[in-house]
């Protein structure tokens, strides 16, 4: 059922796109079938004239007492697929809103590469972005929901640079790699 | 269940190696004795610690040929040589020298599961020398008189090379075939319970084949049970030594008879076996395990005033167990008392094994982005006895401390889900927390802390 309805919109994103390419016969842009940003349902990617596209995602942070997940939307503008993740994560670790606490703030992404449906980012987590138990919980499904909305991603694994760490901070372990469950 | 896994093939590599190609890796140190580099079994790995070498025990025992004797409860090490003796601790810098106290410079410490001595501390007491040649990464070892039974070429005659070409075990026999008639030397080691067969000039013949460097091979020892492990390596290289260790299993005691019959080198064993082994358990006492979170390698987060959770944890932890010791209805085993880190499923091992009745894990909490944030919150995990614990011990911290409540919260934590006694973590509060860090620091709170534990623990246990 749900997939039906993913399908329809996926298609409807499709013919968006068809439409914007086809009244702007100049544009020399990526093919667009391949985008993944069109396989996306909650969003619809816009390509401005520079070749970057802007997106509306949803990403995951700590309500203001560190209790549970809220989502939030947010716009990022990215240039590939490999820019559309970095610009993620640093959605993830930005922390603008005052009624919204960031798990993975102060937390640097060294690098994240996506191959065949598993995106690995790897981070470095300064001793003093490290959170308590609660908090780790929180951070690692914060990444989990956020990144699992793109839906060509189907595992994640996280390094800690460039290892594959039983934990990220010390209280909860973590599976290498990180799947939809 | 994948952890347990885990923690089975962490405790497997303490004693065990995996059959592997060993890697010409540029960077790796080498150890020399007598001119002869040992080949380390590929699962060992030498550590330099602030520019000292650290050696897993299990070298000293099987390459350097001293005995050691490893004590995990008190983690002690005792490694023998002779007249020689040395006692170290996991964590302590002072040694014991027949009966002197003296200084190291890096104490002993356990990483991943296996315990690491100083190189040079441990060689010279035994009697070698010791060089270093820091470029080349290589550690040369000599010894003057006292190692036992290093195969030599004193004859002259560069030995010819003997070949085994078959090893098999049956009805507590070991049976080697050779192309020559040789006599190995033996040895046995504790810890466990091994012994080892050293053939001199000696090469692996049509069975080395498989195996290259460090590798091993191994019999299939499933019908034998009080047979652990038999494994066999090409041990030297130049000239060549084959080893064969026989690991046995739940034996109080070992004889073996040796002979030679038609190039077959035979092992007789006759073994007494160790009763069914005893359960920790003590006089009736309460066993409460309280493990002092993070340590060593791991900070956990950093506070306010920039000062290490784990000195926080392991502060508060000890006064815990002082409080504790004064206790007549309970014996208290702490996972850590000094600033190393055993890894989690070590903590949780420790527990079970003793078949604790009570595990508490004590955390000072962080979350650098909202400092505002504050407040004392306990975990536990599922279990219905952790959750009445976790209520108890939570709601004298709150009493005590005057901080935020925050909850008792089910939390899916390795150390309070695979222990099997009831068990709980606590978040004393927010380090990150200008005031309630300060709180935190101070003795006085310190022991308010500490004592609401106690209380809340002596609750559960109805003391």
């Amino acid at each position: 059922m749900k997939k039906g309805i993913y399908l329809a919109i996926a298609i409807c994103a499709i013919s968006i796109l068809a439409v914007g390419c086809g009244s702007k016969p100049t544009s020399s842009g990526p093919v667009q079938g391949s985008d993944p940003a069109s396989t996306s349902p909650e969003t619809t990617a816009n390509q401005n004239e520079e070749g970057e596209q802007s997106q509306d995602i949803q990403v995951f942070y700590a309500d203001d007492q560190l209790l549970q997940l809220e989502q939030s939307t947010k716009n990022i503008t990215f240039e590939d697929d490999s820019d559309k993740y970095s610009k993620t994560f640093a959605a993830l670790k930005s922390n603008d809103q005052t009624e919204l606490i960031s798990l993975w703030n102060g937390i640097d992404l060294l690098s994240s590469t996506f191959n065949q449906g598993k995106l690995t980012l790897d981070v470095h987590i300064p001793d003093e972005a490290r959170l308590g138990a609660g908090g780790e919980l929180l951070a690692i499904d914060a990444l989990k929901e956020t990144f699992f909305q793109f839906e060509e991603i189907s595992s994640i694994e996280l390094l800690v640079d460039g290892d594959a760490t039983e934990s990220l901070m010390g209280h909860v372990e973590i599976e290498h790699p990180l799947t939809r469950e | 269940m994948k952890k347990s896994m885990m923690m089975l093939l962490f405790t497997a590599l303490l004693f065990f190696l995996i059959p592997m190609h060993t890697q010409a890796a540029a960077k790796q140190t080498k150890i020399f004795l007598d001119g002869q580099e040992l080949v380390l079994p590929h699962s060992v790995e030498v550590v330099n610690i602030r520019n000292n070498i650290m050696i897993p025990i299990r070298v000293v025992a099987e390459n350097l040929k001293f005995n050691v004797n490893w004590d995990k409860k008190t983690q002690n090490v005792h490694i023998q040589q002779g007249s020689k003796a040395i006692s170290l601790t996991v964590g302590k810098n002072e040694a014991l020298v027949e009966n002197d106290t003296v200084t190291l410079n890096v104490a002993p410490q356990m990483i991943k599961n296996t315990v690491v001595v100083p190189m040079r501390f441990v060689s010279e007491e035994m009697g070698l020398s010791v060089g270093w040649n820091n470029k080349d990464k290589l550690v040369t070892l000599s010894s003057n008189t006292s190692l036992p039974s290093e195969p030599s070429n004193e004859s002259g005659i560069e030995a010819t090379t003997n070949q085994i070409h078959e090893i098999n075990y049956a009805s507590n026999q070991l049976v080697v075939s050779l192309d020559q008639e040789i006599t190995p030397v033996i040895t046995t080691l504790q810890n466990p319970e091994r012994i080892v067969v050293d053939f001199p000039s000696t090469n692996l013949g049509d069975m080395g084949q498989a195996l290259s460097g460090g590798a091993m091979g191994r019999l299939d020892t499933s019908e034998s049970p009080n047979i652990a492990d038999i494994r066999y390596s090409l041990f030297k290289n130049d000239p060549a030594q084959v080893r064969i260790v026989i690991e046995l299993n739940n034996v109080r005691s070992v004889n073996y008879e040796q002979q030679t019959i038609a190039g077959k080198f035979i092992l007789d064993l006759s073994m007494v076996n160790e009763p069914v082994p005893v359960t920790p358990v003590s006089s009736g006492k309460k066993i409460v395990v309280i493990d002092p979170g993070h340590g060593g390698s791991d900070p956990g987060t950093t506070s306010f005033s920039k000062k290490p959770e784990k000195i926080f944890a392991l502060a508060l932890g000890l006064k815990v167990q002082a409080l504790l010791q004064q206790e007549s209805g309970i014996e208290v085993i702490m996972t850590r008392e000094t600033d190393i880190y055993p890894t989690r499923s070590e903590r949780v091992k420790l527990a079970n094994d003793l078949k604790a009745d009570v595990f508490v894990s004590i955390h000072g909490n962080s979350v650098k982005a909202a400092p505002q944030v504050s407040g004392t919150e306990t975990y536990y995990y599922q279990r219905e006895s952790s959750k009445e614990l976790a209520n108890l011990i939570h709601h004298n911290l709150i009493k005590a401390l005057g901080f935020k409540d925050r909850g008792v919260r089910n939390g899916n934590y390795q150390v309070i889900r695979e222990t099997t006694m009831s068990a709980v973590l606590l978040e004393v509060g927010f380090l990150s927390n200008k005031s309630e860090e300060e709180a935190m620091m101070s003795e006085t709170n310190q022991n308010k802390a500490a004592q609401a534990i106690v209380d809340g623990i002596k609750e559960y246990l109805t003391l």
